[in-house]
């Protein structure tokens, strides 16, 4: 053979190769996905959709510009994924990046995806008659222009490191066609936007409103037809019902499976747990200034050396051990492990309840009535920790830190309060401590509402009012840095400060745990979003089942 | 008849306004709002949130709340759910017929049940089969109702398989099939639900009734349809049960608050997109429009329930009539 013939010969060879491959890594096409939800979509209109199950089917329904890839990296554009924009280029000043839009996208409807849709739904977004929440996310976008159909230029009014992040991850195109003639203030509720018309690769069938919401695959999508038939979300708002669908084999997913869902796992192998990463954490937040006259500080937490004290007697990895089993990790600082900003090997402060009893005793803080309580100057070592009457885990764990705290002398009276008292009291700082929980984004920017130094400028839910300058200054740092390497050194020195100030007792991050029908194949699960790739998800043709056809349409 | 269903309406008006003032009372003393919770996230800034309570008046003083509330709701108006971005009508005309059937179906087969029962018990009096029955309705008075349905999912949905474990149809466009396979598809998924809601009043109604129908056994007339060679069954349903189902019949309509209550739990329980569940899920997310609508909506039901058992109490059993 010529060396021309084993060329050609080798190329055959490698595209019949990739070919198969690609067949057998993407598997057949058809089958109904039914995910069991704990609670329905509150809108279909994205800029209103905060929750969930509300953010997995509007990004279901309706493409981005551009969507955050694996690394979930938020500085600049590195490792984003083209989606509506096949490509996009900045401007030297880096205040303007102009998108080229994909020619073949299109609306479900057939008419083509333009830079006046992008245009459109930034003025939605933008209108605070709409409300969209996340609209401060595009607080530094100026204008956005359209120089032809297929480009969409928006212009900055600052250069900040997650620029890119903050415009692809909120704004989606929303079809200007349909909607531009319905006034804004009406937009919440029009019908066109309860059975939307969007770009995505899934488009609406039904929406039973929490009770079922259907999606068909959009055959004509312009990134490939969805391999998996439909999409199918049955809502049921009980939790132990949204398991017992999984297991009873109703549904083929479950985003999170609780703990206590592990134990009722089907023993016949159906069902499978899967784990992907989170973006969860929780504490015992300290109230640093007093519940009654919030200018002084706390009697007691205003005092680091009593919160080191306190954080040293906690057993935090048997805590966890107790609660989740295997479940979950120890917390280290204000972030999830998860955050591409996370540092684990952060210094934290040790388990010690020896030394936590010294601490307490050379800070004064002494029994002298023999009661078990230590007492200092009249005032006894005691507080309330409030709990929400939502959270079992929450609640286990405040029973287990009470008992900690008692070995060294510390009297804690554990207050329920329903999610929504819960928070009225964590607003207006009326607590000692709380057991608080958190779901970061991708995005580091949230810890500074969270725990940078509370102001009205900057709002913020930083509801026990710790204010510490290096903190805040490593934060601003970070935030302001363009080097991913700059950005995570001034993280790690900011996550240090608060570990050391021990604003908070860093509880756990708990891991999520997907819940899986064996027929279902799936790729990797995105922790901010596990829907981000069901276009690529797979069931097993040999487990296909009458459902599937039913809900497909198919006789 | 007419002046006592014109002194019903009055009555119904009166309670309704009587309602709907204090739940709005005592929700103002609830903390939060629907903004408290679904906008509670990190990147959202106070300035949001207020536009948001501005927008459906959560920033005004609760006196002018109540006065806009019930102008609104004079004119016909629900007013607006906002977190389910729709208007509550829309919202109550989803659920209202769902909860109508669920509990429906659970007073129509827990009565006929319960009354079929006490009939057995009654025929085998102080017999093993009245002291079975007797001890199973007992237990369905003292079990709650939650944890009937928890089992009743648990092993007749998950495990067994033979129902659904929740929802309200199977998956696929419904409007496209045969009536009568929509109409079992429907009586599949509302079996579970609605029994366990029938349960507890079937054993309410046969405690009742078979007390009810002990007592007319000792009546003059039986012993005369008996001497009239009349068999023990034919004795039970043709003389013995029309003297003595008016009461039973009355303690229905004292029973449908509590039959409505026991529906929040239910739905939610088995995942019943009905009243129950809109008000649970307005509840827990502050949603005072809805809660408010609700709750006037199951005031009135209870009231309309309470007139017609009342009235059909009054046509089965005569002598139950006021005298004129």
């Amino acid at each position: 053979m010529t060396p021309s013939v084993v060329r050609r010969l080798a190329l055959v060879l490698f595209t019949v190769s990739a070919v198969g491959c690609r067949s057998r890594d993407l598997g057949p096409s058809g089958g109904v996905l039914v995910v069991s939800a704990g609670a329905d979509a509150e809108t279909l209109f994205p800029p209103l959709a905060v929750g969930s199950q509300g953010r997995a089917v509007t990004e279901l329904l309706y493409d981005k510009l551009a969507d955050i890839g694996p690394s979930l990296n938020t500085i600049g554009d590195a490792g984003f994924v083209p989606k509506l924009a096949k490509s996009w280029e900045w401007s030297a000043d880096s205040l303007t990046i102009t998108f080229h839009l994909d020619e073949r996208a299109r609306w479900h409807d057939g008419r083509p995806v333009t830079a006046a849709d992008v245009q459109y739904a930034f003025r939605v977004w933008t209108d605070s008659a709409v409300g969209a929440v996340q609209r401060v996310a595009l607080a530094s976008v100026d204008t956005i222009a359209a120089p032809d159909p297929r480009t969409a230029r928006v212009h900055f009014r600052e250069r900040t490191p997650e620029q890119f992040y903050a415009f692809v991850y909120t704004l989606i195109p929303l079809p200007a066609h349909r909607l531009s003639a319905i006034a804004d203030t009406a937009l919440h509720d029009a019908p066109e936007v309860r059975a939307p018309v969007g770009s995505g690769p899934f488009r609406f069938v039904s929406w039973t409103p929490r009770a079922r919401l259907e999606l068909a695959a959009n055959r004509a999508y312009y990134g490939g037809s969805p391999r998996l038939d439909g999409v199918v979300f049955v809502v049921a708002a009980q939790g132990a019902t949204v398991a017992a669908r999984l297991f009873a084999g109703e549904a083929d997913f479950l985003e999170q499976l609780a703990p206590p869902d592990f134990a009722q796992l089907p023993a016949d192998g159906q069902v499978r747990a899967r784990a992907y990463g989170g973006f969860d954490y929780s504490f015992v937040q300290f109230n640093l200034r007093d519940a009654r006259a919030g200018d002084l500080p706390h009697a007691l937490f205003g005092d680091v050396a009593l919160r080191r004290a306190l954080t040293m007697a906690v057993n935090r990895t048997a805590i966890v051990r107790s609660v989740f089993d295997t479940l979950a990790h120890p917390a280290i600082g204000p972030f999830s492990r998860t955050q591409w900003t996370a540092d684990t090997t952060l210094r934290g402060i040790p388990f010690d309840r020896a030394a936590a009893t010294q601490l307490l005793d050379s800070l004064g803080w002494r029994d002298l009535n023999g009661d078990g309580v230590r007492e200092r100057g009249g005032r006894t070592l005691a507080f309330s920790l409030l709990v929400p009457a939502s959270s079992r885990t929450r609640q286990a764990a405040a029973v287990l830190l009470q008992a900690q705290l008692k070995a060294v002398g510390a009297a804690v009276t554990i207050e329920q309060a329903d999610f929504n008292a819960f928070l009225d009291r964590a607003h207006r700082g009326a607590f000692d401590a709380l057991v608080g929980g958190v779901r970061t984004s991708p995005s580091p920017r949230g810890v500074r509402d969270l725990w940078g130094t509370p102001g009205p400028a900057r709002g913020g839910q930083n509801w026990g009012r710790w204010s510490n300058a290096t903190f805040d200054a490593q934060v601003d740092s970070a935030l302001a840095a363009t080097s991913t390497a700059a950005v995570r050194a001034h993280f790690r020195a900011a996550y240090q400060a608060a570990i050391d100030d021990a604003p908070a007792i860093w509880l756990y991050e708990p891991r999520l745990f997907a819940g899986l029908h064996r027929r279902l194949t799936v790729g990797p699960l995105r922790p901010d979003a596990w829907w981000s790739g069901v276009a690529s998800w797979s069931i097993d043709p040999a487990q296909r089942l009458p459902r599937d056809r039913r809900a497909a349409g198919t006789p | 008849m007419a002046r006592r269903l014109a002194l019903r309406v009055l009555q119904a008006a009166a309670v309704c306004a009587v309602v709907a003032t204090s739940v709005f009372v005592l929700l103002q003393f609830a903390p939060g709002d629907p903004f408290a919770t679904a906008l509670d996230g990190a990147d959202v800034p106070p300035t949001v949130r207020a536009e948001w309570r501005a927008r459906y008046g959560f920033d005004l003083p609760p006196g002018e709340r109540f006065v806009r509330w019930t102008g609104a709701l004079v004119q016909g108006e629900l007013g607006y759910s906002a977190s389910l971005h729709r208007p509550v009508a829309a919202v109550v005309a989803d659920a209202v017929p769902r909860t109508l059937l669920l509990i429906g179906t659970a007073l129509v087969v827990g009565f006929a049940a319960g009354v079929w029962i006490a009939l057995v018990q009654t025929r085998h009096h102080r017999r093993w089969q009245d002291h079975l029955l007797g001890a199973l309705t007992l237990a369905g008075v003292a079990l709650p109702e939650f944890l009937l349905a928890l089992l009743a999912m648990t092993w007749l949905g998950a495990r067994w398989r033979i129902f659904p474990v929740a929802g309200i149809g199977s998956l696929g466009d419904a409007a496209a099939w045969p009536l009568w396979e929509r109409f079992i598809d429907l009586l599949w998924h509302l079996a579970l639900p609605a029994a366990v809601l029938a349960l507890a009043v079937a054993s309410r109604v046969a405690r009742h009734q078979r007390a009810a129908l002990l007592g007319v056994m000792r009546e003059d007339y039986i012993r005369t349809a008996r001497a009239k060679g009349l068999g023990e069954w034919d004795v039970l349903r043709r003389h013995a049960l029309p003297n003595a189902i008016g009461p039973v019949i009355a303690l229905l309509g004292l029973a449908l608050p509590s039959l409505v209550g026991g529906a929040v739990l239910i739905e939610r329980i088995f995942g019943w997109p009905g009243m129950g569940l809109t008000l649970f899920d307005a509840l827990l997310a502050r949603d005072y429009p809805l809660v408010l609508a609700v709750v006037l909506l199951a005031t009135l039901v209870a009231i309309v329930a309470r007139t017609l058992t009342d009235v059909i109490a009054d046509l089965v059993a005569p002598r139950r009539a006021p005298e004129r």
